[in-house]
């Protein structure tokens, strides 16, 4: 087992990079749009897992960023604005966004902070579908049309390489540490020093921008967005679940969870049409049962993960029990 | 004279319930200070609110004539006053090295540079006699030695001013023994020790002064055999002596 080594890891890495920069040559535009959805659950997953993961916050409403990205670079789009111009204001934009709701979500914890949130997506649907003459109301929104398979697919590595390399960066640092402190008892952290609200509040504003650059990026390739579609359960639940499969509080979690997530679905979706969605259900309450830590905390994979110098010393799942049945 | 530390009139009511009621305190420098009293007088509501984690109802605290009562504990941390909890509550699934850097880094001094902090929180584990335990989960080591990451964990911050709430409770003899020369070897590094304690053994030997509540109400203050003979403070720890003669003559 020597070979799994944290440079080997960095090797995988740029090989895997290669691969995927090279991809457009050969490969199918069906393919693109296959790796191009990959990156853009990654990095809501990842985005998500700031919060979720090392913050220990349940952020259900989390797509309400990339809803409002998604929305708010349209809008832009259609009023002539160039795409890099669009995507910026609708990360400030997203981010401002962010910084107001923490405000009052962050006074609630545990259950009631995830119950918050998940409100707030249908609130945002409910205004998506009724504010007729700015988001066009049920019926959506288009964008100028064009293909723009190619320049969005390297677009969403580039906004999922930088969310790996932020979430990776913060796990280690002095940021990460409050945020996991927090996690851990906020009321200690506090007494130790760590200004908790401020940065309750900073990481929501973090984890909101890249899935704010995704929005944006997804309708500038996809020409077009419907409330259902930016403020929908599935868009909501899809980092939540990805990043509890691969496993939450670890850079590599999200990343393998998002992978193996959008290939059960492709699959399913080619073999058994008409079942899978119910298989899909099957799969994921499988999942939660007999890995409830997710893909990585399995007994074979969390010594790996700590080999590479990831995760906790300790099983942080074990702890709450679920794990010992 | 400014006093390192200052309570002024402190009351706290829960409710109907009055945990604390008009406490004054000073405190000066290098001094280790016991606090004492029967459970539920009121100690650990002290230590809430000079750490901050509670408003006191009315009065006031200062901190080198600042006054700190309406701060945030963050800032009271920050400031330089650091707290260990009765109940051992560290950061469990963090290890012992990243539990104590948490303390370093948002201390009153934090050195910026990672590595730096790395090998003062390993300074202080390892004088704590911890070092062989940095990478080990918190949730995986004894009481005692949560104990001395309790105290380990409040040492990184470089307190001035440091609340010990009961940490010598539930160790052993020897074990007791090395803790006490622990506090001493921290005040003698020029920090104020505050300690509640109920090894009245401990606190005479120990203690420059001692604070004496009960029910919520400061009964006396004082040297510690002082203290130790004070009628009041018998009183509120076996109950009214002449009473009891007066029942033994009865029957």
């Amino acid at each position: 087992m020597s070979w799994i080594q944290r440079k080997n890891l960095y090797l995988v890495a740029i090989l895997c990079l290669c691969v995927l920069a090279a991809l457009p040559l050969p490969a199918s535009s069906y393919a693109l749009m296959w790796v191009f959805l990959t990156a853009v659950y990654l990095t809501l997953a990842l985005s998500y897992d700031i919060v979720g993961g090392f913050l220990g916050y349940m952020n259900l409403g989390h797509s309400t960023f990339f809803g409002l990205g998604a929305y708010s670079t349209a809008i832009l789009l259609n009023h002539d604005f160039g795409l890099a111009l669009a995507l910026f204001l609708a990360i400030i934009f997203t981010a401002a966004f962010a910084a107001i709701v923490s405000y009052p979500f962050f006074r609630l914890r545990g259950a009631y902070f995830a119950l918050a949130t998940f409100g707030l997506i249908s609130l945002m649907e409910v205004f998506a579908s009724n504010l007729q003459h700015v988001t066009g109301g049920s019926g959506g929104i288009s964008t100028p049309p064009g293909d723009y398979m190619v320049p969005a697919y390297y677009l969403s590595l580039i906004a999922a390489g930088g969310t790996v390399i932020l979430s990776h960066f913060l796990g280690r640092s002095r940021f990460g540490l409050a945020l996991l402190s927090i996690r851990e008892d906020e009321e200690v952290a506090r007494s130790f020093g760590v200004p908790t609200f401020p940065y309750k509040s900073l990481s929501l504003v973090i984890s909101s921008v890249p899935a704010g650059l995704v929005g944006g990026i997804y309708v500038w390739n996809v020409t077009y967005i419907s409330p259902p579609a930016a403020f929908g359960l599935e868009i909501a639940l899809s980092p939540v679940v990805i990043a509890m499969l691969g496993g939450t509080g670890i850079t590599l979690g999200p990343l393998v969870g998002a992978v193996f997530i959008t290939l059960i679905q492709e699959l399913l979706w080619i073999k058994v049409a008409h079942f899978h969605l119910t298989i899909y259900g099957v799969l994921l309450v499988l999942l939660g049962l007999f890995m409830p830590g997710g893909i990585l905390r399995t007994r074979w994979l969390w010594p790996v993960v700590q080999r590479l110098g990831f995760g906790e010393k300790i099983d942080y799942f074990k702890k709450q029990g679920t794990l010992e049945r | 004279m400014t006093y390192l530390l200052e309570c002024e009139g402190v009351t706290k009511n829960f409710g109907g319930l009055v945990a604390l009621k008009d406490i004054s305190i000073q405190v000066t420098k290098d001094e280790i200070i016991g606090i004492i009293g029967p459970n539920g007088a009121g100690k650990t509501t002290l230590f809430n609110i000079i750490a901050g984690a509670l408003p006191p109802s009315y009065g006031k605290v200062f901190f080198k004539g600042q006054r700190i009562s309406e701060k945030p504990a963050s800032e009271i941390c920050r400031l330089g006053i650091a707290r260990t909890y009765q109940m051992v509550r560290p950061f469990n699934s963090l290890t012992t090295l990243e539990n104590t850097l948490i303390g370093l880094s948002f201390g009153r001094i934090n050195p910026p540079d990672y590595k730096k902090r790395v090998i003062e929180a390993m300074n202080i584990l390892t004088f704590m006699g911890l070092g062989t335990k940095a990478n080990n989960a918190a949730e995986t080591l004894t009481l005692v030695e949560k104990k001395y990451l309790e105290m380990a964990r409040a040492m990184a911050t470089s307190p001035e001013i440091l609340l010990l709430d009961e940490v010598l409770s539930g160790l052993g003899p020897a074990e007791i023994v090395r803790a006490m020369d622990t506090i001493r070897e921290i005040q003698a590094s020029g920090v104020t020790v505050i300690m509640i304690e109920h090894v009245l053994s401990v606190i005479m030997e120990l203690c420059h002064r001692v604070i004496v509540l009960n029910y919520g109400v400061k009964i006396a203050e004082g040297k510690p055999n002082e203290v130790a003979n004070d009628p009041r403070v018998v009183e509120a720890y076996i109950g009214n002596v002449e009473m009891g003669e007066q029942e033994t003559l009865n029957a």
